[in-house]
């Protein structure tokens, strides 16, 4: 990988086969195992949508407008996202330090946004074991909400790194390869939203029994 | 593990139990897989001798029925993930790096974790015992029986949570291979001059890394289930058990290939050695590897076809595995044409391989006839799937697994494996196969039903039974033949030299044992059979057999430096697992070791700068 | 044409303004999704069904260009996307099978789950509120009671107190709910039907237990009885009982409970008259 700048950290890892870095392939990789992961998940809630035999029920609780606003938050932080790694490249150590903090920053709204929609739902009676639909709901956007998690400590782990003066076009494979994994996450809740809020928050009851 | 690290001495330090906790080398890494799984083969061996005990006459009551659902679902289990698969990566491990012309894996320390997760997971796996608390559901835990109320007591939570964690090993594992075949091929060796056994290895990972995903959501669920109130497989909370047989399934169908691709890939390496010719059809081997790959996600409902899924659905999924039999048809094609017409030299090696062919051929057989819907219907849980899957995971996997430790078991040793005891371990080993798994055959179709404790006299089962029995007896006597055979060659056994079988191999062109860097110099990659090229263009030029590889400087070599942070993880993230089991405070503790693991991991460099 | 990664990278990373053009774009899908399926904005009524395709495009549209900018992989090498599109395409495939699996199964299995199904804690809750209502009407209207269940206390321990207090307040281990444990930690429901509480119909109906224990076992007091055929079912079944199951029933399914919470449960199941 031609970065105009060699570093002695990653010296070793030059030659590769195909020409690819090993960590960034292990990362796409691994983001396709999570497909399958997310896939099996959203595939339960789907088989069990409209299957719960009591309420609540999505249209009950689902508040498609505010989610829609925490939707918009960690799409931002995909764009603060790319603007690190822009600032990274370009060795603005200003910029690598604001972009990552308001990526993180952004990451932490949506979790906040995800904590108080689980609590509400948790006092509106919508629990794991009330129905169908509370366990694959929770279960689904629970395991988003720890990938999110696991990202916002990557990023504040990078951003620790940048304070330090560490981030910089020599380590810019580090902040494209946490990029992309908070770019997935990102893409996970496209699917997410569409699903079971745009679609399915306006489930109501036992479905009449459907052709599809 | 005092010899064992005698002769993988390294110099400079090298040596002790600590070098063995922190090592990164892929080859120690690739032997503690292996001792690991050998281990867990014996304790799983001796549960199927509990059941043949008690299953050798009719109304026994030798142990309880409690007992006998203990025994069969951790000998399963056990077989299926902590011994086929480990010993499978026990070869990737070992092999790898040294097939494909590489000094190490991608990620040395990945690979380390890999192990220790995978070890630790065994543990919280058959921790179940230490409490009488066994899983006892059968090696598929079928949903409703495994909820809370028909298994009350912790067995299934031991369970759920040990196959998590064996599963983030697998995937660890399997992310390395991947990234470490597709990116660290010596140079010249182009995807289609690897060798068969890498390209096994390549799709086993890659099916690995698709499938688990699947079974960890199915885990979790069932773990959400018994302890947090959930019913996503209970039906009196509207839950449908058949999501679970879904959810294992869609993984269960890849895992069996998991389990049968990395033999076949060591049977195409063997009998070209010992029949003196290339492999015959090459690219039919590859593409029916990669064709068996794609369609194993197209056959998973036909362990379904009693649950009542529809005459579509059953008809479906009757024509997909009907279909997948073509490319596994084309594969024994392959390697009978491999031997047809070679200078086959029976070595114990090649005879375990030639028993793999013939095995394989009437486990593949029956496969067929239960891919047939309204046979399977006779079919589903009689001994006659006992049959089959013994046929293809015995005759077929432990097989395929016996030829490769009799072939490259001395490239790591050093020493030749005796012959003479070789030979009678094989013929133990096939003639205790046969007579304890084809009587099943014909109990199974009598009616003999699977996972029952005991078969009244008057059923006519007793004589099958007792010669299965007897069948097992000559198993055992041939495992430990094996077992005195691989203690006496590594004490006294003939000089093995970098060479033995005159292979094609690039391994085999280096010292055996290999030195800690594997390849002093990376070769340049002649063509499909390397060192048969190699050897073939010497022999021309007058020279004679090419010497084992010149020794260099090895200071000048940068090797990854070990580290012991994997083994902290590991145990960080199996307590994580156990504290769901006992307590929450662990599982809390067990998220902080872990992720100090991680910051410390982060921290340290792959390779440090001044040797230890 | 998308050219290769390895050769000046910074030359085919978008620039600042593509960046800010792309997240507009995905603003404004966001917001047009909102605004087909917002009521207000009533536009979902004339969309009927046709709202999902719509919705499902709109979103892969979203999806595509987050991978393809954000991600680079219009730019880098095609291996990532293969990489990665295996995992997407098999995980859409493996998911739309399984839909179509559920969905095409003859007959009506939902039927079966509705007919066994239990009602959850909180509607248990409901349920015995009501009944303790009723218990305790009609306790008012039999014997007016000196220690009738304060009008706050929690139902669990109205339904729990009512029928026990007057003989023997001191036996209800303290701080354990019967109930509590018959539908939750024991499972005792999943099999043990109890009239409004749970409709298990593996074992036999329990729901007046508590006026038909005294005279199952000779010799045995009613509590004695349920306690030991909860510890060790097996030791003693009595005549007349229906089991759709015999045999199921064993010491091991209660094994998980201390001895308290057995207690707790025979004070629950006694108090089913």
């Amino acid at each position: 990988m031609a970065h105009g700048v060699e570093t002695a950290h990653h010296a070793e890892e030059e030659y590769t086969t195909t020409g690819l870095n090993h960590r960034k392939l292990l990362m796409w990789v691994f983001l396709g195992s999570d497909c399958m992961f997310f896939g099996a998940l959203i595939a339960t809630y789907m088989v069990y949508r409209g299957q719960s035999l009591n309420g609540p029920y999505p249209i009950d609780i689902i508040n498609v407008p505010v989610t829609t606003i925490s939707t918009f938050v960690l799409l931002c932080s995909s764009f603060s996202m790319v603007q690190a790694l822009a600032a990274t490249n370009k060795n603005d150590q200003r910029g690598i330090k604001i972009w990552l903090l308001a990526t993180a920053f952004l990451g932490a709204i949506f979790i906040g946004f995800q904590v108080v929609e689980f609590n509400t739902f948790k006092n509106e009676g919508l629990t794991l074991g009330a129905n169908l639909f509370g366990a694959s709901f929770f279960t689904l956007t629970g395991f988003h909400g720890a990938h999110v998690t696991l990202g916002i400590i990557w990023l504040l782990g990078m951003f620790v790194l940048a304070v330090k003066g560490r981030v910089g076009p020599a380590t810019a494979l580090d902040v494209e390869i946490l990029g992309l994994y908070w770019h997935f996450v990102d893409i996970v809740w496209i699917v997410i939203f569409t699903l079971l809020y745009l679609i399915g928050g306006f489930d109501a009851g036992p479905a009449p029994a459907s052709g599809g | 593990m005092a010899t064992l690290t005698g002769v993988l001495a390294r110099p400079s330090g090298y040596t002790g139990v600590w070098s063995w906790i922190t090592t990164v080398d892929h080859k120690r890494i690739g032997i503690l897989y292996g001792f690991t799984a050998f281990a867990m083969l014996l304790i799983a061996g001796v549960e199927a001798g509990v059941m043949r005990a008690q299953l050798a006459t009719a109304d026994s009551d030798l142990v309880s029925p409690g007992v006998f659902n203990q025994m069969f679902t951790m000998h399963a289990t056990a077989m299926v993930f902590n011994v086929i698969m480990p010993l499978s990566a026990s070869f990737f491990n070992l092999i790898v790096p040294l097939a494909i012309g590489a000094r190490d894996v991608a990620f040395p320390r990945l690979n380390a974790l890999s192990y220790w997760l995978f070890l630790f997971g065994t543990l919280l796996l058959h921790a179940g015992f230490l409490q009488n608390q066994a899983p006892d559901a059968g090696w598929f835990s079928y949903a409703s029986l495994t909820e809370k109320p028909y298994s009350a007591n912790a067995g299934m939570d031991f369970w759920a949570l040990g196959l998590l964690v064996l599963g983030t090993s697998s995937v660890a594992a399997a992310l390395n291979f991947t990234v470490t075949i597709i990116n660290m091929r010596a140079p010249g060796m182009s995807l289609m001059r690897m060798p068969v056994f890498i390209w096994m290895t390549l799709i086993t990972s890659i099916l690995l890394i698709l499938a688990f995903p699947v079974i960890t959501v199915g885990l979790i669920e069932l773990t959400m289930d018994r302890n947090f109130g959930t019913h996503f497989f209970m039906p009196a909370g509207g839950g449908d058990p058949l999501l679970w047989q879904h959810l294992f399934w869609v993984f269960g169908h890849p895992e069996v290939y998991i389990l049968i691709l990395p033999p076949m890939g060591v049977v195409s390496e063997v009998l070209p050695t010992f029949s003196r010719k290339p492999l015959f059809g090459y690219p039919f081997v590859v593409f029916s590897g990669i064709t068996i790959g794609i369609m194993s996600w197209a056959v998973w409902s036909h362990h379904m076809f009693t649950v009542g899924l529809g005459p579509v659905a059953n008809s479906v999924f009757t024509i997909t595995t009907m279909l997948i039999a073509v490319p596994t048809g084309v594969k024994i094609f392959n390697w009978i044409g491999t031997m047809w017409g070679g200078a086959i030299e029976f070595k114990t090696s090649m005879l375990f391989a030639v028993g793999f062919v013939f095995l394989f051929i009437i486990g593949g057989l029956s496969g067929v006839s239960h891919a047939v819907a309204p046979a399977d219907n006779q079919q589903q849980d009689t001994y006659y799937i006992v049959a089959h899957i013994h046929y293809v995971l015995f005759g077929g996997s432990i097989f395929g697994i016996f030829a490769g430790i009799y072939y490259w078991g001395p490239k790591f040793t050093g020493r030749l494996l005796g012959e003479g005891l070789g030979k009678l371990n094989f013929w133990l080993i096939f003639i205790g196969m046969n007579l304890t798994f084809f009587p099943m055959h014909f109990v199974g179709m009598n009616g003999m039903p699977r996972r029952v404790y005991t078969y009244p006299a008057e059923s006519g089962f007793q004589l099958l039974n007792s010669l299965s029995s007897l069948g097992y007896i000559v198993l055992f006597i041939g495992f430990v033949v094996f077992i005195v055979n691989y203690l006496r060659s590594s004490k006294n056994g003939a000089e093995a030299g970098h060479d033995p079988w005159d292979a094609p191999g690039i391994e085999w062109s280096i010292s055996s044992p290999p030195p800690a860097y594997n390849f002093a110099v990376i070769p340049e990659v002649l063509g499909r059979d390397h060192y048969w090229i190699v050897k073939e263009q010497a022999r021309e030029a007058g020279q004679g057999t090419p010497p084992g590889e010149a020794h260099v400087d090895e200071r000048t070599i940068h090797m990854p430096s070990p580290s012991y942070w994997p083994i902290v993880i590991a145990f960080g993230v199996t307590w994580i697992a156990g504290g769901l089991l006992t307590h929450y405070a662990l599982s809390f503790a067990g998220g902080i070791i872990a992720f100090a693991g991680v910051v410390g991991w982060g921290n340290e460099p792959a390779a440090a700068e001044s040797d230890h | 044409m998308s050219s290769s990664h390895q050769e000046g990278q910074q030359g085919h990373h978008p620039t600042f303004k593509q960046y800010v053009l792309v997240a507009t774009i995905l603003f404004a899908i966001t917001i047009v999704e909102f605004l087909l399926i917002w009521p207000r904005a009533g536009v979902v009524d004339s969309l009927g069904y046709s709202k999902i395709p719509l919705l499902a495009i709109l979103s892969a549209i979203k999806f595509a260009i987050v991978i393809a900018f954000y991600m680079h992989l219009k730019f880098d090498h095609r291996l990532f996307t293969w990489v990665f599109l295996a995992g997407l395409f098999l995980a859409f495939g493996v998911g739309v099978a399984l839909l179509t699996l559920f969905l095409s199964l003859g007959g009506e299995p939902r039927a079966y789950a509705l007919e066994r199904a239990i009602p959850y804690d909180e509607h248990a809750v409901e349920l015995a509120k009501e009944k303790a209502k009723e218990r305790a009407a009609e306790a008012a209207e039999a014997t007016p009671m000196p220690t009738e269940p304060a009008p706050d206390a929690t139902p669990a321990e109205a339904m729990a107190d009512t029928p026990t207090q007057a003989s023997e307040p001191a036996s209800k281990p303290a701080g354990l709910d019967g109930q509590e444990i018959f539908l939750g930690s024991g499972g005792c429901g999943a099999c043990h039907a109890v009239d409004g509480v749970s409709q298990g119909l593996v074992g036999p109906d329990l729901s007046h237990l508590g006026t038909e224990a005294a005279s199952r076992k000779p010799g045995t007091s009613a509590e004695d009885y349920i306690f030991e055929s909860i510890r060790d079912p097996q030791a003693f079944v009595a005549t007349g009982v229906d089991r759709a199951i015999p045999g199921i029933m064993t010491a091991a399914v209660t094994a998980g409970l201390s001895d308290d919470e057995v207690n707790a449960l025979v004070d629950f199941l006694l108090a089913q008259k």
